[in-house]
């Protein structure tokens, strides 16, 4: 079991988090919703140990393989799309890259470099980063964040899928989002 | 890189001017022409002794280059890690960096012996300027993937080659460049001053001494060429490790 209990977190006068408490399964999906500006990057950060809080804990998290999608796809530009996956997990296998990529309509590119993706095909490669590494939980934020509709659902479908018996929380402002992914959804 | 290039046609319009300009004084002691500077630059290749002379002040400079960009980055790697070991190296930097090279040589002089000296000098002369530059780069390193390799735990050595180094690569190699030209500028310049026996910086305070403008002209090619050659090969040699560290 992973918990939030009592968060809070303030930016100077500005409180970001407020009292914040829930809590999530072993290999449960968590969709927790929440509109722009209420902290959900803030709540990101402090879960993946790169924020301080000011006050409350997160429990179940210390010591765990923790893989993430950030807003930002934080890729390597001059990297090609496997380097960029394999960059975190050298142990999967390059055919087996490609064929990921494949099914979320990134066939052909395996070889071109990051920058000459569209902004798109970058986010399905910080999606494809995150799923193919070796992590018991992921957390991400708003990962379909600039896909077409079309796209989006093929993409949810391979996320369902790569990320089965792992812990997810997923955070969105996309109720259709959440409800695709399947799993409790929670509104902060 | 092509805009600074630099196009054979002007060079032969100023050695052409610098022939002109030779033949209008009419009097080699104050100023030689390129032919009689190149032949004399045959005649020195010719003789037994000039290889040596060329090897001893290359040797020396290229130690002190090694010496200092080594120390470079490993100091720009500390200070990168710890702000007040930057706080520390940065009052000793800027003095290294503003003290007149003359001042240097004649305290150096005083320490050391002259065969040590361009040794230090082009060390003391190249050190801030790749600690500097690696420091730039390094500071430079986009946060947000290093925090992506952080929570991904990105073993340290993947994350030294596969994300820091692209990323100060630049700011070394354009360094170097720099630090290069410098090292050998001052190097030669501690040499004359100092006079260490079979140095390249001996032979041009000898050609003062004399008055013989034609060694000096081409003792000063055997120099721009060297140090040409010098620069080059580094770089070469940077390139290569780009590409070595990019196939890792």
């Amino acid at each position: 079991m992973m918990e939030v209990r009592h968060l809070s977190k303030s930016f100077g006068s500005k409180q970001v988090l407020r009292d914040l408490s829930f809590q999530w399964a072993e290999g449960e999906t968590l969709c927790l919703m929440a509109p722009s500006g209420s902290g959900k990057t803030t709540l990101m950060r402090i879960l993946l140990g790169l924020e301080k809080k000011d006050a409350g804990e997160v429990v179940g998290l210390e010591g765990r393989r923790i893989g993430a999608v950030f807003q930002e796809d934080r890729l390597v530009e001059e990297m090609d799309p496997v380097s960029n996956i394999r960059l975190v997990n050298p142990q999967v296998p390059r055919v087996a890259v490609i064929a990921a990529m494949a099914r979320m309509g990134l066939e052909g590119c395996a070889g071109q470099k990051v920058r000459e993706l569209s902004g798109g095909m970058k986010r399905r490669v910080a999606l494809l980063r995150a799923l193919l590494s070796d992590c018991e939980v992921l957390i991400m934020d708003e990962p379909f964040k600039g896909l077409d509709e079309e796209t989006r659902e093929a993409v949810i479908r391979e996320t369902i899928h790569l990320s089965s018996g792992k812990t997810v929380l997923l955070i969105t402002h996309d109720r259709a989002e959440a409800e695709q992914m399947g799993g409790r959804i929670i509104t902060l | 890189m092509k805009h600074t290039s630099v196009k054979p046609w002007a060079v032969l319009l100023w050695l052409a001017v610098w022939q002109l300009a030779s033949m209008a004084v009419g009097k080699e002691i104050l100023l030689v022409s390129p032919w009689r500077t190149l032949t004399r630059l045959g005649e020195l290749v010719m003789e037994p002794a000039f290889w040596g002379t060329v090897a001893y002040t290359l040797s020396r400079i290229a130690l002190g280059f090694v010496l200092a960009t080594l120390s470079g980055i490993l100091l720009a790697a500390l200070a990168s890690w710890k702000r007040w070991i930057r706080d520390l190296l940065s009052p000793l930097m800027l003095t290294v960096k503003t003290v007149p090279v003359a001042s240097f040589i004649i305290v150096a002089l005083i320490w050391l012996s002259s065969k040590k000296l361009s040794v230090l000098i082009s060390f003391l002369m190249v050190l801030p300027i790749i600690y500097t530059s690696v420091l730039e780069g390094i500071l430079s390193c986009s946060r947000e993937l290093l925090e992506m390799a952080q929570v991904f735990r990105v073993p340290t050595l993947r994350r030294i080659f596969r994300l820091y180094l692209p990323m100060v690569m630049p700011f070394f190699r354009s360094g170097c460049s720099v630090a290069l030209g410098l090292s050998w500028k001052s190097g030669v310049a501690a040499e004359v001053i100092g006079m260490p026996v079979g140095s390249i910086g001996e032979r041009l305070q000898q050609a003062k001494v004399y008055l013989d403008t034609r060694d000096l002209f081409a003792w000063t090619l055997v120099i721009i060429c060297v140090s040409l050659v010098f620069e080059k090969a580094v770089l070469f040699l940077l390139k290569a490790l780009e590409r070595r560290v990019n196939r890792i």
